[in-house]
Formats: C-alpha cells, structure tokens, sequence
C-alpha cells in the first residue's frame, strides 16, 4: 500500500536541484556520520588532561588546539557534537511527539475539546523559554536530562499550534467530507488523510527548530544549567572558553563556528525543504524577474519550428473586415473626444505565441492568434479549459506572471504601438485609459483590506492629478454608474455580495474611460439571475460610453447574448472566427459544431447528451497536423499532415481552421 | 380555492405512477445554524439554511435540485444522506427513520447512501493514489482481501470508462473529468441504493459535462440507482430529472415533473430563473423579453416576512408581504407556493408564462 511515495519522490528531486540546501544537507549527514561514529574519529581521549601542554594553538598533533587543562579541542569537539546533536533531535522529538497529536486532535474535533487544549498550550507559551527551562532547572536541578525536558516543554505549544492550524484548513477540504460520507471512521480519517496533508509546514519548521533547540541547549550548558563537567556539549565548550576570553580568545572560536555553521545548515535545509514542499513562497529564482510585466522573448522556442514555419510562409490571413452595425455605430458616437476610425482596428493581435517555462522544457500554449477588435465592437473569445483563451486575453495586457508565461513571438498593436515592446512605465500608462480588465473571481481580484471607494479611487489617481476628495467623488459617480448605492463607498469586498463585488470591479475598471475593456469570464463564478443582472449592466455601460470589449468566456449562450463577433479557440489556436449570428447558425468547424450539439438545451429530455469523444490535449501534447483531428467525425488523412492555417471560408468575414470545410455541411441539426 | 397538501402525496399527487414507497422522505425538514459573535461567542441569531422543507424521493428515479447561491440545496442534500442532523423535521430512508440516530448508527447505512462532491480536484485525497481512494468504503464496510479488493477496483474503473492502469495514478495527474468519474467509482463500491450528486458537472468543461451526465444515466438504468441531484443549471436538470423542486432562500417554491416545472412554471422565480439563462442563438438572445430581477438575494440569516421572495418578485401582491404562502396543488400534479394561485389573478394552477411581463422586465436591445 503505497502512500504518497509519488509525492516523497518528486519533492526530493526538487530539492536536489537546490545547491545552497543540497550543500548543507551534505553537511549535516557528515555530522551526524562524526557524532555517530565519534570514537573511532576522535585523535585523543576527549577527556585525558595535559597540563603541561595547555593552551595549544592548532598543531599536527592537536588540529584545533588544547584548552584550559590540555585536553584536545578537537576531540572534544567531536564528542560534544554528539550531545548537542543528541539533545537537539532528542527535545524536538519528544516535542512533536507530543504536539502532533494534540494539535490534530484540537483541530479536528473542535469545541470544548480544542479549546481545553489550546488553553493550555497558551498558558505553556506564555512562559519566556528561558526562564521556564530556568524554574526546571531549579525544581529538578540541572543536568542535560532536566534541561531537555525543560526545552521539550517550551517547543510542544509552537509545534501544537502550527499542526491545529493545518488541521483546521485540510479538515474544510472535499475529500475529508468525502471520506465521512463513506463512512469512514474519525481516527482512521486523522491518520490516512489529515495528517499527511498537513504535516508539510511541520516538517520544515522541525529543520528549523533542530536549529533552534541546539541554540537552546548552547544557551543553557553556557549558563551552567545544561551539561555538567566532565561531559562536554558544545554550549559548555563555549562556557569555558568564555573565561579565556581575553588571553586566549581563538578558544572560542571554535565551538561558535560549529554551532554557527550547524544552525545555518538547519535553516538551508528548512528553506530547501519549504521550496522543494512547494509550500507558498516565491523561489529565489522567481523573484529575480519583473512581476506585472509579461517578459518578451521573441524566437525563444528553438522547438515546434514546422508550425512556426508554416505560419511564416502561409501569409498572414486579412483580418475579417469590421462588422458596422447600427449599435456598433452608436457606441462609437458616445465617444465625442476622440476621432474614431470605425475601419480600423483598434487592437490587432497578430501571431501571438505564448509559452510556459516548465520542468518539461519551454512549452506553447497560445500559438498563431490573429484577431482584431474594432471600436466599439465586442469581441467573444470562446473556448473550453485548456484552450488558451484566458492566457491570450492576460498577454494583451501583459500581465501574465513571469515566470512561467513568456510571449515566443508575434505583436499586438493598440493605437499603433506594440504593447509587447514598450517598458513598464510605457505599458502601466496604457492600463486604465486605454484598456482596463475585469476577472472572473471579484472576491480574490479585489483587495480585501480596502474599502471599494478606496479601491476605485485608487485607479483614477494613478491617471489623474486629482486629490482624494475629487476622487471619491468620482468613485461616487462610478458606483451610481454600476448600480451601487452610493452609501457604500466605505464597504469592504467580504461585504459585499458577489454580483456586487463583480460591479464593483466594473466600477475600478471603468475609472478611467478605457477604450478597450477586456473581461476574462466575469460571470462565470456568479449564480444565474445576477449573471443576467450584470450582462445587463454591461450591455448598457458599453453602449452608453461607446467601448469596445473582448470577452472572454466558455458559456456560447452569454456570448451569443453579448457578443457582435465570435472566435473560437482550441488547444491554443483560434480555429474559427465569425459575426456572432453567423457562428451560431451556420458553424464552419467541426469543433463549434460539437459544442453547440452538446448544449443540453437542445437535447430532447430521454436522449443521452451528444459527445465530443476524446479530451482536450495537454500543451506539446498535439500531433502536427490538425489538433482537432483524434476527436473529428470528419478527419481524414490529409488533417494530420501539415499545420493548417486560419483560411476563410464561406465569406471574408467567416475564417475556419478546417482545410475540408469547403466540402462539409455542418450544423446544429438534429 | 387553496388545497392544503397531503403529505403523503407530496408532489406527486395525481401522479398514477407513484404507487410505490418513497425511498426517502424528507418532511418538514428545517436546518438552523447558530451565528455567533462578539468577544463570548454568543449565538446572535441563525442562518435559516433550509426552513419547512418536504420532499420524496421515489425509487429508481432522480428528483433534481435547483436553485442558487443562499437556496439551501446542498444543505438539504446533506441532511438527505445524514451528514448533518436536521433541526426540526424527519427524514426516513426505505421507511425507517433515521432522524435521531447518532454517528456510529448511521456508519452502516452509509452503503445504501452515498455523495458525489461539485470540485473533482478536492474530492480526492491528493497523496493518495486514486485506486485506493476508490476502494476506502470496502475498508469500512466490507471484509475483502487484497486481491479481491483490486478486482473490485479494476471493476468499478471499468464501468465508468476508466482504463485499468489509473489504479495507481495521483490525482493531480488526472482531468476534471476522470477525477469526477473516479468520485462517482467511489460511490458505486459498496453497491448504495441512493446517490447525492451535488453538483457534479459544475466545474467541469461542456463537452466534459455531457460525458459524465451521460455515464450517470447509463449507471442509473443499470444498477437501478436513485438520483438527488443538485445544480444550478435547469436545463441540464430538467435533461437529466424526473422530478424537479426549485428552492429559494431554504424553501421549496416549486416542485413536480421535470416537463410540468420547466416548460410551465408555475412559480414567479422558476420563471425568472429559466428566463435568466441565455439561449445560444444571437437571433433569438436578442429578441426575447427576459425577466431580470432586481436586487440581491436576500440573506439567510435574516430573510424577508411573508414570501422569501416577495422583495424581487415582479408580480407581488399586498398580501405577499405578509403572509407565507401554503403549498397549492396544480391539476398537473406539481406543488407551488404562490399567492398568485389564489388571489390575485388567481392562476389556480395555470403557468406563470400566462400572465403579462411585469413593468421593469428587459426588453430587447
């Protein structure tokens, strides 16, 4: 029965790829290897006392000197290793022995329970460590038995803590519910599914605190309360050496540096084993590079070079001309400051290619996608999971974290500027009056330690020169705009409920006017009814101050609800583009024919739903032809032979990625 | 005139089918939970999660939930299957009442009933490998050997169109998909009689949905399942139900044939919620006069007096305010709780589609 050896495994070669940890790891091991084997090691008899010859500097014959009666320093060095190793691994042992059963029984059962408990280890926590090891020491006199306990006393709480908090989040998780409606029993949930789950935090701070509890011990053997002479840990070498301190001051030394270097080595490998846990944290490595500003690396992938080829022969495909409609013209009046080209494109995406850093290698996951959206029109970007429709929707504002994401190539021309070449200053100008963008989850887009007013306010003085009051007036004017009384300007976002928080957003993005407004499934997470509410409200802002959208979404009822164009996008390339009616009734793909067919509106109430056969595939995963091909009722040879091109199909405005589209007949039909 | 329900007929009256025993039965059923604040943790008043809820389940079909954020669903899923002990009300399971029992007394019957959870990727613990989360209800409930318990595995995999090999895959090596269908494989171990399937396909992609929906129905007519099944989305519901009840803030406003519900509702809210669904076809979208309502869903904790719904419903009467409508029969067979079919215009049974749009409803753009 295997348990998480999977997950054992893979952290390991993560932490080997760690130097700076694997060093100190190394360090440990040839530590614990001397402190093990400490007899047979040691030069001379730690304990054998010269005279004559003390005081010693380092020697062929004593490598680290004698001290105050002649005896070797590195002997005792040796041997003192293994005390202060024994008593380190010996308190926090004990410790968690103790601990993470307490901490896993209080965060599990609740209540009367948890709160007898904590009460307790707050009181235990309430005492200075020191002072507690001190009163010990003085009820059971000293020695390193006393002082153990004493240290393993004063470690349980912090231990007890951190295991009742994991707890308490791994409890919430599905799969613990699960385990209870099965019928599982209570403890035998806490040991196969708890406590695995929680103890990753446990394990790195236990590196730590072995760290800790050498120190520990250091501090007490120094004051006298530890080990007793003879016997030597590393904190009594201290001590000694301590009242040489002004002759002979290299005594010194030499125990520090093997505490020093010991506890650095605990604290490495803590640090290894939190990155390597993948416990939440920016790696060093990740931290280098620029956050809110999507690196540009053209020509980054030296792989997948056909596609790219191809994509470099075939011409790219005329963008569909703008589809002027009525509507379409009345936003672009709204907008009485600007001079408005309706023909052309306001934002045009040409062969844009994203990629992902992965342990893999570097992997595309956006690649060859062309559109354009002209002012005042929206824009839908439709596509299932996996399809690369957000990532895009991210890469125009370039605000794809990097790491991972890079942008491999291609441009994208707002106003006649590449915003994948211009610098952070250049680009945070652009966001806000030109372009803006609203999320799918307001409750973790908006900050929670702001009042929406604040948070609004925020996004006009970072464009305007106004002062807070003017702000908040303008914040005022954007909540009436939104549909949000005014009267809760000072609320913060947990307060408010989620179509609320989703207007609110609305209200931030809109802050500035923005020309272009890109919104990544902003109805997605909200309950039915308030999904009408807010495509009302965005239907109706948009035409009233004339913008243009994209939007991004997997749901083909809101985009034929909202959208004037459509494209559609598959396993990272848009595989037809059309005017919206025309999409719907007259698809040109094989894959928006299947995810129209599958709408279980349409379905007769008996008949089994219609299945697209087979799933979406992974970045890299796809063969070189058509990466629709292994799923298609219409494949044939010739779709997996070479990349296909985005080519028109039954008119300029209605672009397809099937090269037999010309010979199929596809619709929703029965 | 109104009909004070029958509960023994509840929401199948006049249903000549129903000649059989429910599988269970909810009656009454309300759920409270306690609300405390301040520096003592006093109880400062109760989330009414489910308030007089009373449904039946008949066996060997599937009665689905619908209803939103606030509508108590879930909840009611879970007080259907005992993971929680309802406040006030019974629940009986094959005509035995299982209301009080304590914990360790409901343990056995966990065989006949089992869940399914909404996120596929929680559902299963993520260091462990997925044959052996499959097989944990064996542990409990049967005394099987090693092999024997892989042969079950092996089977259960099979019959929800898994390969044999993902045996020993982890979680995060697995779609949405598969891991929704591994849930439902962990369901079926120890052959139950009734499954929750609480929100099974909302986190899953389209074309996914229609896979799982599919292999649910298919199970269902093999193995002679009971479905309760939970979703926001009433097309799919109404596709995959033979009953529905609507539930608004901890009541059920609705409730009876999947066709009576949905093609003629009979409840102000079934009708918006059906009307707030876009139809995916710009031609018709456009056209259609929709109901958008007003407003928030009220609170749980504190909600509205009389009808729940009468803060957002376009067609609300004087008398909504103040009193809470009883349950009315419908010559169909469904059960409705709305002033409207008594008073008023007195639909006596008649949909709601037969009334005027309201002022305020969206008009087309």
């Amino acid at each position: 029965m295997s348990r998480g050896r999977g997950t054992i495994a893979r952290a390991w070669s993560r932490y080997r790829k760690n130097p700076g940890a694997m060093i100190a790891l190394g360090f440990l091991v040839l530590l614990g290897l001397v402190a093990l084997f400490a007899e047979a090691i040691m030069p001379h008899d730690p304990n054998k006392q010269d005279l004559v010859n003390a005081f010693q500097k380092p020697s062929g014959d004593h490598w680290l000197g004698t001290d105050d009666l002649g005896r070797d320093m590195a002997s005792r060095l040796i041997s003192a290793s293994r005390v202060s190793l024994r008593i380190s691994f010996q308190v926090v042992g004990s410790a968690l022995l103790f601990a993470i059963p307490i901490g896993l029984i209080a965060g599990y059962f609740g209540g009367k329970i948890d709160n007898f408990l904590m009460r307790i280890m707050d009181g235990l926590m309430s005492f200075p460590a020191l002072i507690l090891a001190l009163a010990v020491a003085g009820i059971l006199g000293p020695g390193i038995t006393n002082a153990a306990l004493a240290l393993t006393v004063v470690f349980v709480p912090s231990f007890s803590r951190l295991m009742r908090g994991q707890t308490l989040a791994v409890r919430q998780e599905t799969f613990v519910e699960a385990s209870h409606s099965i019928g599982t029993p209570s403890r035998r949930i806490i040991v196969r599914h708890v406590l695995p789950n929680a103890i990753s935090p446990v394990v790195v701070q236990t590196s730590l605190a072995l760290g800790g509890a050498l120190l520990a011990e250091a501090g007490l053997s120094f004051l006298g309360l530890g080990v007793q002479p003879p016997d030597a840990s590393w904190g009594s070498m201290l001590r000694r050496s301590y009242d040489f301190i002004f002759t002979e001051a290299w005594m010194m030394l030499i125990p520090g540096l093997a505490i020093a270097l010991t506890v650095l080595s605990f604290n490495t490998v803590g640090d290894g084993l939190r990155d390597a846990l993948g416990i939440a944290g920016v790696s060093r490595r990740e931290r280098k590079e620029r956050r809110g500003l999507t690196t540009v690396v053209r020509g980054a992938n030296g792989n997948g070079d056909a596609t790219a080829a191809a994509a470099a022969a075939s011409p790219t495909p005329t963008l569909p001309p703008p589809v002027l409609t009525e509507a379409i013209r009345e936003r672009n009046a709204k907008r009485t400051d600007e001079s408005i080209d309706a023909s052309r494109p306001l934002l045009s995406v040409e062969g844009l290619e994203v990629s992902f850093q992965t342990p893999r290698g570097l992997l595309k996951v956006v690649e060859d996608v062309n559109f354009a959206i002209f002012p005042g029109e929206t824009l839908g970007l439709v596509g299932e999971s996996g399809s690369g429709k957000t990532v895009t929707s991210l890469s125009i504002m370039r605000l794809l974290p990097s790491p991972p994401a890079r942008v491999t190539a291609g441009r994208v021309m707002l106003e006649g500027r590449d915003v994948l070449s211009l610098s952070f200053r250049e680009v945070r100008e652009l966001r806000g009056p030109t372009m803006a963008m609203i999320f799918q989850d307001p409750m973790t887009s908006l900050n929670p330690a702001f009042t929406i007013g604040n948070q609004i306010g925020e996004a006009v003085r970072w464009h305007e020169p106004i002062n807070r009051k003017q702000a908040t007036k303008r914040a005022a004017e954007l909540l009436d705009l939104v549909g949000i009384p005014t009267t809760r300007l000072g609320a913060y976002p947990h307060e408010l409920s989620g179509g609320m928080r989703q207007r609110a957003m609305i209200a931030i993005a809109l802050a500035c006017n923005p020309k272009l407004l890109i919104c990544d499934e902003p109805t997605t997470a909200l309950d039915v009814t308030i999904q009408a509410q807010i495509l009302e409200l965005m239907k109706s802002l948009r035409d009233e101050l004339g913008m243009a959208m994209l939007f991004v979404t997997h749901d083909l009822g809101v985009v034929a609800d909202i959208c004037d164009r459509v494209a559609v996008m598959y396993a990272g390339q848009i595989v037809e583009q059309a005017e919206a009616t025309a999409l719907f009734h007259n698809p040109q793909h094989p894959y928006t024919e299947g995810l129209l067919k599958a709408m279980p509106q349409d379905t007769k109430p008996g008949e089994a739903l219609y299945v697209i056969p087979g799933r979406v595939p992974s970045p890299g995963e796809h063969d070189i032809g058509c990466r629709f091909a292994n799923r298609c009722a219409y494949a044939k040879v010739e779709c997996g032979q070479q990349p296909i091109a985005l080519g028109t199909a039954d008119d300029e405005a209605h672009l397809s990625r099937c090269i037999r589209v010309h010979e199929l007949t596809l619709g929703k039909a029965p | 005139m109104s009909t004070i329900v029958d509960p023994s007929t509840n929401g199948h009256a006049g249903n000549g089918a129903a000649g059989g025993e429910p599988l269970v039965r909810l009656r009454d059923v309300t759920m409270l939970f306690p609300v405390r604040a301040g520096v003592l943790q006093r109880v400062k008043g109760h989330v009414r999660a489910v308030d007089g809820v009373s449904v039946d389940i008949m066996p060997g079909e599937t009665l689905g939930l619908v209803g939103e954020s606030g509508s108590g669903k879930s909840t009611l899923g879970r007080v259907a299957i005992r993971l929680l002990e309802p406040t006030k009300g019974t629940v009986h399971f094959d005509g035995r009442d299982i209301t009080k029992l304590k914990p360790s007394a409901v343990r056995p019957m966990r065989r006949d009933m089992q869940m399914v959870f909404q996120d596929p990727y929680s559902s299963l613990d993520p260091l462990t490998q997925v044959g052996q989360s499959v097989a944990e209800p064996l542990e409990t409930h049967d005394s099987m050997s090693r092999a024997e318990r892989e042969t079950r595995v092996a089977e259960l995999l099979s019959m929800v169109g898994l390969p044999a090999e993902h045996l020993h895959r982890y979680p995060r090596e697995l779609s949405g998909g598969q891991l929704q269908r591994l849930s439902i494989a962990r369901a079926l171990t120890v052959n139950p009689r009734l499954i929750v399937l609480d929100e099974p396909v909302s986190a899953l992609d389209v074309s996914t949905q229609a896979q799982v929906i599919n292999l649910l129905e298919e199970l269902q007519q093999n193995l002679k399942l009971t479905y309760l099944l939970i979703a926001h989305n009433p097309s799919l519901v109404r596709h995959a139900s033979d009953h529905i009840a609507v539930m608004y803030l901890g009541r059920v406003v609705e409730q009876g044939g999947s066709d009576d519900v949905y093609l003629r509702p009979k409840h102000p809210y079934t009708r918006s919620l059906l009307s707030a669904i876009p139809v995916a076809d710009p031609l018709v979208q456009r056209e259609r006069r929709r109901i958008v309502l007003e407003g928030d869903i009220p609170s749980p904790t504190n909600p509205p007096s009389g009808c729940r719904f009468h803060t957002r419903c376009p067609w609300v009467m004087d008398v909504c305010h103040t009193v809470d409508p009883e349950g009315y029969v419908t010559p169909d067979g469904s059960v409705v709780h709305c002033h409207l079919h008594t008073t008023g215009p007195t639909l006596a049974g008649e949909t709601v589609l037969s009334l005027p749009m309201p002022k305020g409803a969206s008009s087309p753009t």
